[in-house]
This record gives C-alpha cells, structure tokens and sequence, in this order.
C-alpha cells in the first residue's frame, strides 16, 4: 500500500516506551503487531489441503517456513510418505528464502546502522557496489524459490504430500553458474561485514534452535538450547509457555522454568557449529564470527555464514537433484494434532493444528520466532538502554534500533519500526 | 540501451489483507487479458510482495509499471479511484507514503535506493484508492469493482510505453531502426466499446514534477 497525506500510523509499526528516573529504568516496554494470531481463526474449518495456500501469505518475505511448519505436521500426523527427492527439494526451496531474507536484512537494513548512514537510500548512493553484489545473491535466492515454489511471493507447488509440480533437473542445473558465482561474492560479503564497526554486547543469554545429528537443521529435528535443554514439536506448548503481558497485546513466550530465550541464525550457527560446510566455516572466518557467542551484535556475520551455507548446500542438492517421480504422495487424513517446528530465516517457527478425521481444521496454533524473541529483545533494551543513557535521544532511537534489528523482526510476523517514546525524569 | 526492449509491470501488496491485494491481484488480472488477446511481447509481469523488492525489480529494464493501493486521509476522494503517476528522477510525491514496509521501507524507498543506486527506468505508478487493510478480509467491494478498470488500465499503459520506447529508441537511432531488432509493437486491437477509456474523468494525474493532482 502506497499512503498519501497524513494519516494515523499504521498498524505493524513497533513503539518503545521507557520512562527514565535518574540513570535507572523504571519501565521499558516494547510493543508489536502480530498479525499470525489473526490467521490462526481463519484456517479454523478449512480443510487441510488450503492450508498451504493461506499460511504462505502470513509473510511476505518468509512464505516457504509458514508452508513447510504447516506441511510437515500434517504430514506426519497423517503419516504420508512423501516420494523420493521430496526432501531435498524442499530444503532447496527454504534455502533460497534463507538467502533472499539473510541478504535483504544485511545490505538494506543492518549494514546502514553500522556504516552509520541515515538510511539505506544514502547507504545506497555510497555503497553501491557493495549493494550490487548483495542484491544480486538475494535475487539468487528469489529466483530459486520461483522456480521451485511456482510462485516468488506465495509459493504454489508446496502441498501435503509433495509438490503439485517439480522442476525438472534441467531447470535446476541452469541454476549453476549463479550458485558457483555466489559462493565467490558472499565471501566478499564476509569480508565487508567483517569490516564493519559492530558494537559488542555481551551478557548471559539461552539460545534456542533445532538440532539434527545428519544435517543443518531446516525442516526436521529435535528442539535444543545452550543450556542444554531438549525437547521436540510434539511437547513444544508444555516447554514453551506464551503469556499475556499488560503493556502489550502480543503474547511474549518464556521456557518453562526459564524466562526469556533467543532463536535465529545466531542461534543455529552456536548450536550446530560442527555443521557448517566448508564455505560457511570460511565465511564466519571473514565475517568476524567467533563461536560459541551469545552477543546479538554479531547476528548479522551469524546471517552471512548461513548465506554461504545456504549457497554451499544449494549446488550439492542442484548436482544430485532427481525429480521426485509422482511429485506426490496419496494423503489420507486422519483426527489427531499435527504439531512441527522448522527453522524460519528469523528462528524457529512452530504450527500445531487440531484435525478432524475428514481433514478439517479444528483449531490452530501458529508462534513465529518474533513473538519467541519479542521478551528477550526487552530484556536486552533493559540492560543496553542504561549503559547509553548519557547520548542524546535521537542516538538512543538509533542504539535501541539496532538491538531490535538484530532479532530481524519480521515485515508481517512484528515490527515495522520503533517510535521511541522516552520520559526522562 | 540495445536489445530487445523490456518493460516490467510490478504489483505489490499483501493477499488478505483487504485491499492491500490490489497490485498483485490486477497485475495477475492484466497479464491473463494479455494472454487472452495474443499477449503483450517483451512484457513481464510480476507478482511482488514488499515494496523493498522494487530494489532489484528495477534492474535489466527500459521502463516498469508500478502497481499498488493508495491510501489518502479519511474523507478524501472515493475508494476505488484509479491513480496515475509518471515517476520522475525525484521519486514518488513526498505525500505518497508507504505503509506495508519491512523496517520503513516501502515502495517510495525501495524506489529511491534503486534510483540511488542509478537504476533509472522510466517509471509510471498505477493504483486505487484503497478501502481498507483489513486482516483476513477480500478487496472491499468499491475496489473490486474497480479492479478490471484498473486492469485494463494497466495493458494499455504497457501498449503505450512499449510504443513510446520503441518511438524513442529508434529516434535515438536516426529514425532508422535496426531491422533485425525491430521495436516490438502489438497489432492493433480495437479498443472495446465498454472497455475503460485510457482516461477515466475521476482519474489522478500526477506531473512530472512530483505534485500528487487530485482530480474527480
């Protein structure tokens, strides 16, 4: 939507309100849209085989992790045995939305704060070369999921059971040449990033991601922390409880006999290090990413690692691809609850639903990782803001964005961007 | 610019969100009536989600068509009225403003970083008047029914840009085009009777210059 003239802001934009007495805070609060909770009373009495259609348009910049949370639960509950190569294929199709989502929140919204630019339309005018080679691997990854999902924006061939339509093996290898060029520029992008001055904020944190003892975790695996906590999907809403706060009406999610946790890429890089490829390990050496870490700061050398992860692991499965012959199983459903985690770009995104045993949709459940992180964010504002009370407010609307930005809240799943509403007493 | 001319219609916006659905849901519209009736050649249309993807869109083309809803203050105008913008090197109207953004940036900005970034496209902006953004909800009655208006609006402003490229180009050329890259044209097709005139009388023309004129 375009906006003319002055209206009421709109609905999606985030608001920090602190109030500020002499150096402590007594209060800091942070408010966000969410939009999913609408979407869990429209896919109740749908049949499940829409769900794939809605979930996707929940988001606009991560439409594969809303369909494959949704397609894997249903799957299993229904316990489809989807046809050889299914895997892969989707784990392709959620690479390049890792690769489009990781470039897009490095190069146009985090690269401008550190490279202390007042936005990225000036960054753009000085950085222009290193905007090119970012936004061309982004569009890499754009391109990859068009292909693949039919659709750029809500991808069409993801279905219970499979994929409506697989690309052919030659349309994949046409791919080649751009994944081979990739793997060169997101080293540079190591490079640059690794330049950048990124502040340091170092303080104890629980990181929470999947974990898979053959893999990088994307679609499958259990649920792990660096505490060293374990549970899976199925027992997700017993280990994560979602609480109404007063200040705000998004829910904020706490673990169990824990408090305030932290998902995304920093996350997934600290618990699987000994999965990153060849590449990744180089692009982290670049980039300046020193694991195990749970400085949010260093967030976005955590997003360029997993680019070049992602690239990485796109030309193996682009070499081995076979197209999965039918692209789809048989589905019968069956009453039960599908419940699944997968790793969206910002963190781990659960779906539970509720089936009938005609297939129908009786109640769903949807917590995005920016409602996941929405507590920890405050947390990390409530021990950041006082150490930076001395600057003048604009600098500290700016400082508060970038510990927000870390977390990359999502377009529709949060934020758009802060107000900074600051009473100093 | 050589080759083969190339013009891209954009359409942004959310699915269920009211009339957010606008640009995509006309883009889509436009681009089956092309098919329809023998297609728009070196035409592409596309389906986009956030206003940030108009950054790498408007690469690789001589001229893009922009689609989306506009909102104006409450009072003013009439959901469903079709607006039209040629978009100069300034960017959209400063009183366009986007809303649907990831982080603050919208269309306006994504626009303004590719300009920074010297891509520089003829641009024209098409889009209703939006209703509202509901969550869950379809286009609001007004924009629906002003959809295939919109739609068709759309097809020939592509015809008229891929004319006036093709024009331009071989003007550039001494009026003498290469033959073995001849300016894609489309033959005529007769312009139905209750078709929508290329200008409608509630029509939005904004000037070059960058002033929002509100007509109707």
């Amino acid at each position: 939507v375009v906006e003319v003239g002055s209206l009421a802001r709109v609905e999606g934009e985030g608001a920090l309100h602190i109030r500020v007495s002499g150096d402590t805070i007594e209060d800091l609060r942070l408010e966000i849209y969410e939009p999913p909770r609408f979407f869990e009373a429209f896919l109740a009495g749908r049949h499940f085989t829409e769900v794939p259609d809605i979930v996707p348009r929940i988001c606009g910049i991560c439409p594969v992790a809303y369909q494959m949370s949704a397609i894997h639960g249903l799957e299993r509950l229904f316990d489809v045995h989807v046809p050889e190569g299914t895997h892969e294929l989707r784990r392709l199709l959620y690479l390049g939305e890792w690769i489009e989502s990781h470039m897009l929140h490095v190069h146009l919204l985090a690269a401008p704060d550190f490279l202390g630019y007042e936005s990225a339309i000036e960054m753009a005018a000085h950085e222009r070369p290193a905007l090119e080679r970012g936004l061309a691997v982004k569009r890499l990854g754009n391109d990859l999921m068009a292909a693949i999902g039919g659709r750029e924006i809500h991808p069409v061939s993801p279905q219970v059971g499979g994929f409506s339509k697989a690309p052919s093996s030659r349309e994949l290898e046409a791919f080649l040449p751009r994944l081979e060029e990739a793997a060169e520029r997101v080293l540079e992008v190591a490079d640059w990033v690794g330049a950048l001055p990124v502040p340091k904020f170092v303080r104890p944190a629980e990181l929470v991601s999947m974990v898979n003892p053959l893999e990088y975790p994307i679609n499958e695996g259990s649920i792990a922390s660096s505490t060293g906590r374990s549970f899976d999907a199925i027992t997700f809403e017993q280990n994560v409880h979602e609480v109404q706060v007063p200040h705000s009406n998004a829910l904020h999610a706490r673990l169990v006999d824990g408090d305030s946790y932290f998902v995304g890429p920093l996350a997934r890089v600290n618990l699987n290090a000994g999965r990153l490829t060849p590449l990744a390990q180089e692009a982290a050496r670049r980039s300046g990413l020193s694991l195990p870490t749970p400085d949010p700061f260093a967030s976005m050398a955590a997003r360029v690692t997993e680019t070049a992860l992602a690239v990485d692991e796109s030309i193996r499965i682009v070499r081995d691809y076979r197209r999965p012959e039918p692209p789809m199983a048989k589905v019968h459903p069956r009453a039960g609850r599908a419940a699944w985690v997968t790793e969206a770009p910002r963190g781990i995104l659960y779906h539970r639903y509720d089936v009938t045993d005609d297939g129908i949709i009786r109640e769903a459940k949807i917590v995005p990782p920016t409602s996941q992180n929405l507590r920890h964010m405050e947390d990390d504002l409530r021990l950041f803001v006082p150490t930076i009370l001395d600057r003048s407010d604009e600098d500290l609307t700016r400082l508060c964005e970038m510990v927000v930005r870390n977390y990359d809240p999502c377009i529709s799943c949060a934020t758009h961007f802060l107000t900074l509403d600051l009473a100093r007493g | 610019v050589t080759g083969v001319l190339r013009l891209r219609v954009i359409g942004f916006g959310s699915f269920d969100a009211g009339d957010d659905a606008v640009g995509p849901l006309a883009v889509r519209a436009a681009k089956e009536q092309a098919e329809t009736t023998g297609g728009l050649p070196g035409v592409e249309f596309v389906e986009a989600g956030p206003g940030i993807d108009v950054v790498d869109l408007l690469e690789g083309v001589d001229a893009v068509i922009l689609v989306d809803a506009v909102r104006v203050p409450e009072g003013e105008g009439r959901p469903g009225r079709l607006v039209r913008l040629e978009v100069g090197p300034e960017g959209l109207p400063s009183e366009l403003r986007t809303s649907m953004s990831s982080h603050g940036i919208g269309l306006a900005e994504g626009l303004a970083i590719a300009r920074a970034m010297g891509r520089s496209p003829r641009v024209v902006f098409l889009g209703l008047q939006a209703w509202h953004e509901r969550a869950g909800e379809p286009l609001s009655i007004p924009v629906a029914a002003a959809l295939a208006t919109l739609a068709g609006e759309i097809r020939l402003e592509a015809r008229h840009l891929m004319d006036e490229l093709a024009s331009d180009r071989s003007a550039d050329q001494g009026g003498d085009p290469d033959p073995s890259d001849p300016p894609v044209r489309e033959p005529e097709e007769a312009c139905p009777a209750s078709g929508p005139p290329p200008h409608p009388p509630n029509l939005i023309v904004g000037a070059a210059a960058g002033h929002l004129v509100r007509g109707g």
